[in-house]
């Protein structure tokens, strides 16, 4: 069920009056990552953790090297044999490292990507039945449980089924696996009011469990300030600030959230 | 009890829960030894991250509002309501010193501010009378500029 790698994760009210420090491995730690597609590096010595029961947003630029490093998070494409691997750096995911333990990293993740690229016959349903043949974590009740709640219907095909409720399809089958660490690409990017606020429903939820990680990629400041504990600004393929949502909005003293995060990138810079 | 989080306030959200659970213990409507809603039903009602939860009652426990029980959740102290009437006076105080000085800086003078205070009072006298629903809600005593439409709307 919700069992994650580390010991006595459970509790029937985890989080009252202080959290409990796990001794569980932080849900990601990268060291210098250098990581490039070709050539030319795109990611040039990345630092950053993401702690366990902590969602962390990231944020920057187009082509800061965002979505590169939740690809190499969650053990996609750069270590299939043809793509490059990190050149330099460390990473290690619920412990683990994603290139030597992709299986095992992919069997607790959750990843949602800012597109899908599922064939338009396909139904929903369909979809589910991939997932549930592949994925050891899956859980049907809780799958049909999401869709309920985003309002979607199985028999659904893809071809029907608008941008938001592509995303929030993906989030449900996302959602089923109860992962451990959950990673998402531009969760809220072009969804309507309704739509966005489910995303963030869901996100709550699933950091109702305790030890529950959630790294996402957002633009969407509102949404970063609503459900995010700690924001990481990227900028040219490194990381040059981490600070908390509550650290920034003092830093905008009541003014605009967006306002301090262009401030910390800036600085980051600068530095 | 409810909560709903402003998220345009200039007040961080866990800040607003902290202050409408000092003041449902000033008005009474949570007494000593009574339990509180867990993170989970908080962070899901309100819409807002648990960690965000459980960071307001941590702030209420280190003041010795809350204690919590092993297992079974945040419970508030028998100094509790005491603690939460300082903190509502001087709340209070603060931001009706505020739109004192506000009226006053406008070129009011001290009677028409005192004036402007009664009417106030009898207004909200007469709004309580004629319907006493909504007192329940902690959120209403916490949000004396007015509600927003994005409070209704997390309620409903």
């Amino acid at each position: 069920m919700t069992r994650t790698d580390g010991p006595v994760m459970e509790s029937a009210e985890p989080q009252e009056g202080g959290r409990v420090m796990s001794a569980a491995p932080p849900a990601v730690v990268a060291e210098g990552l250098v990581f490039g597609w070709g050539r030319k590096p795109v990611l040039h010595g990345v630092d950053l953790e993401v702690r366990r029961g902590e969602v962390l947003a990231l944020v920057g630029a187009n082509g800061a090297g965002k979505s590169t490093f939740l690809q190499l998070v969650c053990a996609a494409e750069p270590y299939r044999r043809r793509f490059s691997r990190a050149t330099k750096g460390r990473l290690e995911v619920l412990g683990l490292d994603p290139q030597t333990k992709g299986q095992r990293v992919r069997s607790q993740v959750g990843f949602v990507a800012d597109h899908t690229e599922l064939p338009e016959w396909m139904r929903v349903r369909d979809h589910l039945a991939l997932v549930r043949a592949v994925h050891p974590r899956y859980d049907d009740a809780e799958a049909h449980r999401w869709l309920d709640a985003f309002g979607l219907d199985a028999d659904a095909k893809h071809a029907t089924l608008s941008k938001g409720q592509r995303m929030l399809e993906s989030l449900a089958v996302a959602l089923a696996l109860r992962p451990p660490l959950l990673l998402l690409d531009e969760p809220f990017a072009g969804l309507d009011p309704v739509a966005r606020r489910l995303v963030a429903d869901g996100i709550i939820e699933h950091m109702c469990e305790e030890g529950r990680s959630v790294l996402l990629v957002s633009h969407s400041t509102a949404d970063v300030e609503r459900c995010a504990d700690r924001v990481a600004v990227m900028a040219a393929g490194r990381v040059t600030a981490v600070e908390t949502v509550e650290a920034l909005r003092e830093r905008a003293g009541g003014g605009d959230l967006e306002d301090a995060l262009v401030a910390a990138a800036a600085e980051g810079r600068a530095a | 009890m409810r909560f709903s989080i402003d998220p345009r306030s200039p007040v961080t959200p866990s800040e607003q829960l902290a202050d409408q659970v000092r003041f449902a213990v000033a008005a009474g409507r949570v007494g000593p030894g009574e339990r509180l809603p867990s993170v989970r039903e908080v962070a899901r009602t309100a819409r807002i991250n648990p960690n965000t939860v459980s960071r307001a009652w941590r702030e209420l426990e280190l003041v010795g509002l809350l204690e919590a029980r092993r297992g079974s959740g945040m419970f508030v102290t028998p100094e509790g309501p005491g603690l939460a009437r300082t903190f509502r006076a001087r709340a209070v105080a603060e931001r009706l010193g505020r739109a004192a000085a506000e009226a006053l800086d406008a070129g009011l003078g001290e009677d028409e501010v005192h004036e402007l205070v009664r009417d106030a009072c009898r207004a909200w006298e007469q709004a309580a009378s004629l319907g006493a629903a909504g007192s329940e809600n902690g959120a209403d005593e916490t949000a004396p500029e007015g509600e927003t439409e994005s409070d209704v709307e997390a309620r409903g």
